[in-house]
Order: C-alpha cells, then structure tokens, then sequence
C-alpha cells in the first residue's frame, strides 16, 4: 500500500514537472528568423498583428508596458554603443522624437556574452513613454531590444525587463 | 522723389537674370527665397514628417538628384502642410510636396518617385525660367517699369517671386509637361524606381479625376490619358534588347506543369483538354482531399501561381477570345484582363517578386510579349522585336520562344532596387488602445456591458 501511494505521488510529481517543463518550453519565443530565443513571462503576450519578420511585438499586463525586439539588418556602426550614439543623435534630431530627453546615458551591458549598450530615455508619443533600449551589433547586424511603458509607471514596471534579459539567447 | 539707382540696375539684374543671359548670385536668391515664404504661407506652412517618414522620402530624393548626371541646381525637398494634392518646383531647385500628396501614395516607393521626377524633370529643364520670362514679358515688365520711376529692390523681388508662385502653382505649358514626364520618368529608373510607378500614378489622378478632391497637380497638365499612353511608350525602351539564349528547342512541359503547383503547398491545378478540343481547370485541394472546382463551365487553360501563393493567374475563353483571370486563394475572380483588341491573352506568368504578370499576346499578325502589373492598369508590350510567346520568367528575366523558330531569348526587365537604408533607425511602436466593453454597475444586483462610443465623422 505504501509502495502505491510513493508510486502515485511519483507519478503525480512526475506529470507535475512535465506540464510545468512544457509550460515553460511553450513560452519561449523563438525569432522567426532564427537569430534568437528568450523566455516569454507570464501575462505577457506576443502581438500577431503588430508584429512582422524583422520586429517582434509584446503586450505586458500593465496597461501601457509592451517589450519590442527589432534586428535592423545589416548596419555600419562598428559596435554596440556607436550604434546607441548614431540613433540618439537621430532621435533627438530635428525630425526625431517629440520631446526626447536621455533619462539615463548609454552604459554597456552583456547579452549572452555579447556587448550591448543600453540606455533610458524619454519622448512624447501618444503619450509620454519611457524606454529602455538595448543595442547590440553582432556581425554588422543591428538588433534593438526595447521595453517602454509610459512614463509615470516605467520604474515600478521596468523590472519585468529583466526577465526576458536573463533569458536571452543568441542562436547560431 | 527720391531715386534709388541701385535699385534700378538690381531690377534690370533680375529681369537680365532671370532671362538666361547670366542669371545668378543675390538677386535671384531673393526672389527665390520671397517665393519658398510665399508658398510655405500659403500652403499651411512647413508639415514635420515623422523620423521614419522622413528618412524614407529623404533616400527616395537623394536617390532621384543622385542618378542627375549633371545637373547646376542645388535641389531641397520641402513638405507642405496641406491636405491639397499638390507638387511644385522652383526654378533652383526647391521642390515642394503637400502632405496630401504623400497620404494619396501612401507611401508608394515608386509612385512617389514619379511625381519628385517629374518635378526635378522641370527643374533640369528650366521650365520656370522659360515661363517666367514668358510671364514677365507680359505682365511683370509692366510693373517692373512702374518700379523703374520709383522702384525699390525689395518690391521688384517680391513682384517676381509673385509671378513666380502663380506659375508654379498653376503649371506649365502642355510641351513642359510632357517632357517633365518623360525625363522624370527616366529620371525615377535611373535612380532603381520602377518607371510604371509614373503610369500607376497617372492612373491614381484620373480615377480621382472625376471626384471632388482637393487635387490640383495635374489641374493645368495635359490629358492624362494622354500621358500615360507616351509614359507606357517609353517604359517599354526600358526593357533591354532580347538576347539569343540557345537556337535549339528546350523542353519545358515539365516546368509549365509545375506553375499550377500552390507554392504554399495546398492546392494543386493543371488544365485539361477534353475530347470536343476545350480546356478544363482542375485540380486537387490537399487540404480537404476534395477535387476543385473553379471556374466551372468555363474553357480555363495555363494556370499559373505566384511565388508567394497568394494569386493564381489563369487564361479563360470568354466569347470568342481568351483572357487572362487572376485570383485569390479562393478561387474567387479578383482581376479581368481583356485585350482592346480582337487577341488571345495566353500563358500567364508572374514575376518572381509576384507584382507582375507576362503574358502572350496573339493577334492575326502574331505573337507579342507583353507585361502588366498585377494590382494595376499599367500594360506594357516588350520585346518588340520579337515574333514570340512567353515561357518562363527566373531572376535574370523573362525567357520568350520565338515563335517562327525554335531560338529562345531572354529580355532583362528594368532594375528596381527598394528603398533600404545604409544606417536604418529602429522604429518606436506604441501599445494601441484595444476597444472593450465598459463594464457600467447600474445596482447591486446587476451589471450591464456596453459597446463604447464610436464618433463617425460628420459627412
């Protein structure tokens, strides 16, 4: 009787992990071009509609948090921060954004063991929106990892950022 | 009165100047300048383009002044704020476009390319200068000599930056335009536009021709059927000569078949010949397993898919003579494409990138080769030379059999580049507002959904 209950818990256990293991592999986002995957978070969700081939689209839980992963394609910025430099410059240009304001300068950090840049800033689009960007340039390809909120929740929700960050993963 | 000879000989510079005996330096940087003020009031002032949008007109411009081999104008792209349809140059190159004009083309690469062609084309020309002198020597020398017993340098500038406004809003004479059309359309394929953008364009204007629109830029021109049939002249000698492939047959049957093959995977199509000499269309959907059923009880031959599954092009007996039918996935009819003449339409085939079909055109004298864009009016007969029927179309161009003998020639089609950045900019993408249900509590106990209000537009 004993052996049975270990054998059903095991069982139990088991099914548990592998639902939860699937659960886990059914949300990571694998780029349809197959440069990169990332671990999708809970609540949220990629947008079909907004989404194309060369930009991937996520709605978060918060009313206005969405995180956008774009590869540009080939660029000629020699690495991660010049390429950062040239679109603040054209962002803050005078066809760039309304009201664009570096909140916090570019800095490096790694993804995947490859150098990025990232930075914060500040513009007025339908709304006022923060966002932090993250610059990479590997082999001359331009890829931009972004999470924006508006303004006035992105510290309380910029976290989640993080999240996919950590998950990231560069394919061969 | 005071006199001001300075002033007087300044009038004599710009009316000398602006004659084309030796035309430069301040004078005309005045008058031009008072003209760019004049048309920027009038037009709603300067329209701030986004980021994104600016740089794609900005690479379509640079693109177009690039491909001017020579050229003495120092050239400025500036967009209106004005829901008018409208585009107009300065004779040293300032050219303007209305943000209504940029909505139409919707930001149609080729289209777009057209009308800054057509209006560099003026420029290159000197169609201002040539109607400003015109102007002048009917009306602006009378005031001129008004200014000549009391002139001032200020006025004689604004008084030809006036003449010059009005002209350039009103357009040119009926030569100037054709010939901005033709140069500006060579101009556009120099610079990797597709030179059937300046035909499709032309198209656009007359369908809206009829309608009440705030369209004014062909207000003046010439008839537009007129012009696209001399732009569809020219864009056929962009085609390049037919080059002798191979003497000898090739059979091609197989690859004939394989153009009913669904890219996608789901469909497949081939035409039959029954037994009283007609064509069938049938076929299988892998889908459902059922047998399809397109266009029953019609005589439907060669059909042929695009690259990218979404259309199924198909030549279909309507009376006497063929046509050439395109449809969707669904089998539904979405184009009909019928020769002016009594001719067959055969042998349909898209273009690798899908946005055209080539196609044979048999007549009692023969066979002609010609090209339409799908999702356009534009028809275009190449390959002149040539006695010939369609057979395939791969990425370095058109193969035709020669019908009197069994040589086959490739023709090279215009080289289209698409706009692509050197330095692209990443976009911004702002969340969009999903529209739900409010959810209103009306008591306690219950609660009601309602559809939230949508304001319409007055009419």
């Amino acid at each position: 009787m004993k052996c049975s209950t270990f054998a059903r818990v095991s069982v139990f256990v088991i099914i548990f992990l592998v639902i939860f293991n699937f659960g886990l592999l059914a949300r990571t986002y694998h780029d349809p071009q197959a440069f990169f995957s990332f671990h999708v978070p809970r609540h949220w969700v990629f947008q079909v509609s907004e989404s194309d081939p060369q930009l991937s689209v996520f709605y978060g839980a918060n009313l206005e948090e969405l995180v956008y992963v774009e590869h540009l394609g080939s660029v000629s910025d020699v690495d991660s921060e010049s390429f950062a430099s040239r679109i603040m410059e054209e962002y803050g240009s005078i066809y760039g954004l309304k009201e664009f304001a570096v909140i916090e300068p570019i800095q490096r950090r790694e993804l995947d063991g490859f150098p990025g840049a990232v930075m914060i800033y500040e513009f007025k689009g339908t709304i006022t929106r923060m966002e932090q960007r993250i610059f990479v340039v590997i082999n001359t390809q331009g890829y931009t990892i972004t999470y924006s909120d508006a303004s006035c929740s992105f510290w309380d929700n910029v976290v989640a950022f993080d999240l996919f960050l950590d998950s990231w993963r560069w394919l061969e | 009165m005071k006199r001001f000879p300075i002033d007087y000989l300044l009038v004599i510079l710009i009316v000398v100047c602006i004659s084309g005996l030796g035309f430069s330096g301040k004078a005309y940087g005045n008058v031009a300048e008072s003209a760019r003020e004049q048309l920027i009031q009038v037009y709603g002032g300067v329209y701030q383009l986004s980021l994104h949008d600016h740089l794609w007109l900005e690479e379509i411009f640079q693109r177009l002044v690039t491909s001017l081999q020579t050229s003495n104008a120092t050239y400025s792209l500036t967009v209106l704020n004005s829901s008018e349809i409208n585009a107009f140059a300065l004779p040293d190159g300032q050219i303007f476009v209305t943000i209504g004009l940029l909505r139409l083309f919707n930001r149609d690469e080729h289209r777009t390319a057209a009308v800054l062609g057509h209006e560099i084309a003026h420029v290159e020309k000197g169609h201002g200068m040539q109607a400003l002198w015109r102007k002048i020597g009917l009306t602006v020398l009378m005031e001129l000599g008004i200014y000549w017993l009391d002139a001032r340098s200020s006025e004689a500038a604004r008084v030809t930056s006036s003449a010059l406004v009005e002209i350039v809003q009103s357009g040119y004479s009926r030569e100037a335009e054709f010939e901005a059309d033709l140069f500006g359309q060579q101009y556009a394929m120099r610079a990797g536009f597709d030179p059937v953008g300046a035909v499709n364009m032309l198209a656009d204007v007359m369908m809206f021709e009829s309608e009440e629109l705030p369209m004014k830029i062909f207000r003046t021109h010439p008839d537009t059927k007129e012009r696209m049939e001399r732009m569809l002249a020219q864009a056929y000698t962009f085609w390049g000569v037919p080059v002798l492939v191979t003497d000898g047959p090739i059979h091609c049957e197989e690859e004939r078949q394989n153009r009913g093959l669904d890219p996608l995977g789901r469909f497949q199509l081939y035409s039959e010949q029954q037994a009283d000499g007609s064509w069938t269309l049938q076929g299988t959907d892998h889908q459902t397993g059922d047998a399809i059923s397109w266009l029953p009880d019609l005589r439907v031959k060669d059909p042929a898919w695009s690259k990218n599954g979404r259309l199924l092009a198909v030549s279909v007996q309507k009376l006497e003579y063929w046509e050439i039918w395109i449809l969707n996935r669904l089998g539904n009819v979405v184009s009909r494409w019928a020769a002016d003449d009594q001719a067959d339409l055969l042998h349909p085939i898209f273009s690798p990138t899908g946005d055209k079909i080539a196609y044979t055109k048999k007549t009692a004298l023969g066979s002609q080769v010609w090209v339409g864009c799908t999702e356009e009016v534009s028809r275009i007969w190449i390959a002149r030379e040539l006695n010939g029927s369609v057979l395939w179309w791969d990425k370095e161009g058109l193969v035709i059999q020669a019908v009197d003998s069994p040589a086959m020639y490739q023709v090279e089609p215009p080289r289209v580049q698409a706009v692509a950045f050197a330095n692209p900019v990443p976009r911004i993408v702002e969340r969009k507002k999903r529209i739900a249900p409010m959810i209103l509590r009306e008591s306690d106990s219950s609660i009601t959904l309602r559809r939230p209000n949508i304001l319409t537009p007055a009419p």
